[in-house]
């Protein structure tokens, strides 16, 4: 094999690693995107026998967003093993514990029933907030698009742009907004 | 007993065990031995006993059949009635022999005679098996040569061999061709050595035919890689024509034209290096004996085709990529390379991906992969003289068939490697 060819596939089957921000992204919907990286289904060269899953590494998980009445009805089971070892936690209980458990546990719920399971579960680096050690953010080569745009709250404009900002008519100095 | 015949015991006369015709049972064994018997077949059926049928025939005492005694008689009187009854008794002797001290042998005569081979057959056709791979494997299995077979005819042979390759060879060239020195040394000592002092071998061996075929292999292998790579530097071209000339190659192919058998030597298999010389030694008479253009469609469809699918690269290794294409880009005019990273992957880990581009006054020349960025700017520069002297992946296939007839086969050499430059290449015309 020439060199070209080994360098060749060298990069052909090289890891990827990928940057994902969890802020205000629905983690059902994350895992359904972040899945597909890191078993490599998302590659031209997949094959199930083939190693090609690639690393992502999910910040800001403490920011996630469940839709709707999840946080209070959505409920992780966990049965220690022992009579009367049952315990139901809702998801804001489980995510004041640990903000990173319920995107793995997502994700690890739609990774493919396989012993390859936890080896890929391994490649997912999931952080509560942006502060990344440099170890793991030197090897980040791309990041995935979000999947719905970070809402901008009134109280995150500057106040001089707000002040600035065109408006039709002037409130009164006496009226209270908020 | 013979279910092909149908046969009652009143039908069937002395001498006429079987119901057929002819006399003749296809189902063997019993009823022939029965036929040998002089004995009427009806007493056989009728007595039912071994006993009756070998007293009638007056070699046998009554009842003597069993135990030892009956072993030793059995041996004694080959007779095939005998054995045939033998035969039909076999299990009542398993029976009794169960009853006695002494085990009864007579019963694997018996499965012969029933047809069935004994429990030693297996083993030792196994036993023979494993010794003939043993034997291979070391070496010690004399391999024949196909001329050592009685039906042999090397006249034959030699027609076949042209009529396989669609070639006129001249029938003398050939034989001469095909004879290596070493032939012509043996048989000259072996015919001293049985009192001919003078063995008058009227054979030549194949030296010059091969040096001729070698010259004509590698001029036609100049101007056709010549034309088919028009941008490749000379010693390019030589690397590829010193790689079609090769041992290797050369025994490959005559081995794949099947002279292995054909070929006169003293060693068997030949050696590769006697086999590269008798390849050549052909190309040599079929230019003796061929018009020019055969000849060349010869040498391309069986030497220049070992190249298909081969990288360049392997064949001519360029040492220090990065300063040759900076030699090009200086004689051309042109910027110094500058290697820039375009990407990398995994930075921290053991499966680091780094690929490098290599520019030019900011255009973009080649990239490369690697482990590591030096192996990766190695290979970006090797990847900027692929496209130079574009023999990349993606570069037209060589031309073979009716391409290659239309190809003007090129005397005069390519641009040497010191020489190269971009301007140069702009007048050359590429297929």
């Amino acid at each position: 094999m020439s060199a070209a060819r080994r360098v060749q596939q060298w990069a052909t089957f090289g890891r990827m690693w990928y940057l994902y921000d969890g802020k205000w992204q629905n983690p059902l919907e994350s895992a359904d995107k972040i899945v597909p990286y890191l078993d490599g289904s998302h590659k031209p060269i997949f094959h199930p026998l083939n190693d090609s899953g690639d690393h992502v590494v999910v910040i800001n998980s403490r920011d996630i967003a469940l839709p709707g009445d999840e946080w209070e009805k959505r409920v992780y089971f966990h049965h220690t093993g022992y009579a009367g070892g049952a315990t139901w936690t809702l998801a804001w209980q489980l995510h004041e514990a640990d903000p990173t458990m319920i995107i793995r546990k997502t994700v690890y719920n739609k990774l493919s029933k396989n012993l390859l399971r936890r080896g890929r579960l391994a490649r997912l680096h999931i952080f509560p907030d942006d502060k990344v050690p440099d170890s793991i953010l030197k090897n980040v080569s791309a990041q995935m698009r979000q999947l719905r745009p970070v809402p901008r709250r009134l109280d995150h404009y500057p106040q001089e742009e707000l002040e600035n900002f065109p408006k039709i008519f002037d409130w009164p100095k006496d009226h209270v907004i908020n | 007993m013979c279910g092909s015949h149908a046969l009652t015991p009143s039908e069937a006369g002395p001498g006429q065990p079987c119901g057929a015709a002819d006399g003749r049972c296809i189902k063997g064994g019993w009823l022939m031995a029965a036929k040998l018997c002089p004995v009427p077949y009806k007493s056989l059926e009728t007595h039912g006993t071994t006993q009756a049928a070998a007293a009638k025939h007056g070699c046998h005492k009554e009842g003597s059949l069993s135990g030892e005694g009956g072993r030793q008689d059995f041996q004694e009187c080959r007779h095939p009635a005998v054995i045939m009854a033998a035969a039909l008794t076999g299990v009542r002797l398993v029976l009794r022999s169960s009853c006695c001290t002494t085990v009864n042998r007579a019963i694997s005569s018996s499965a012969r005679v029933f047809g069935i081979k004994s429990r030693w057959v297996a083993p030792l056709y196994k036993t023979l098996k494993h010794r003939h791979i043993k034997m291979k494997s070391l070496g010690l299995m004399p391999v024949n040569k196909r001329s050592e077979f009685i039906e042999w005819n090397y006249d034959a042979e030699l027609y076949a061999f042209s009529k396989r390759l669609q070639e006129e060879f001249d029938g003398d060239a050939l034989r001469e061709a095909l004879t290596d020195a070493s032939y012509i040394a043996k048989e000259t000592q072996r015919q001293q050595e049985l009192g001919v002092s003078d063995p008058g071998l009227a054979m030549n061996n194949n030296k010059e035919l091969a040096a001729r075929g070698e010259t004509v292999i590698t001029e036609y292998c100049f101007g056709y890689l010549r034309a088919a790579f028009p941008l490749l530097p000379e010693e390019g071209i030589s690397a590829l024509v010193e790689y079609c000339q090769s041992e290797d190659v050369m025994s490959a192919v005559g081995y794949g034209i099947g002279l292995r058998d054909l070929v006169l030597c003293e060693e068997h298999p030949p050696s590769s290096s006697t086999m590269a010389r008798c390849f050549q030694a052909i190309v040599g008479v079929l230019s003796v004996s061929s018009p020019a253009p055969r000849c060349h469609a010869f040498v391309r469809d069986f030497v220049v085709a070992q190249l298909v699918g081969k990288d360049i690269d392997t064949i001519w290794k360029v040492e220090n990529p990065m300063g040759v294409v900076a030699d090009i880009l200086h004689q051309s005019g042109r910027g110094e390379p500058e290697p820039r990273l375009i990407f990398q992957s995994g930075q921290e880990t053991i499966q680091a991906v780094y690929h490098v581009g290599v520019y030019s006054d900011k255009k973009f020349m080649g990239s490369g992969y690697g482990e590591t960025v030096e192996t990766a700017v190695k290979e970006a520069a090797h990847d900027a003289l692929r496209k130079l002297f574009q023999i990349t992946d993606s570069a037209s296939p060589l031309p073979f068939g009716k391409d290659a007839d239309v190809v003007p086969l090129k005397t005069e050499a390519n641009i040497s490697l010191d020489n190269w430059s971009i301007d140069k290449t702009k007048n050359i015309i590429t297929c």
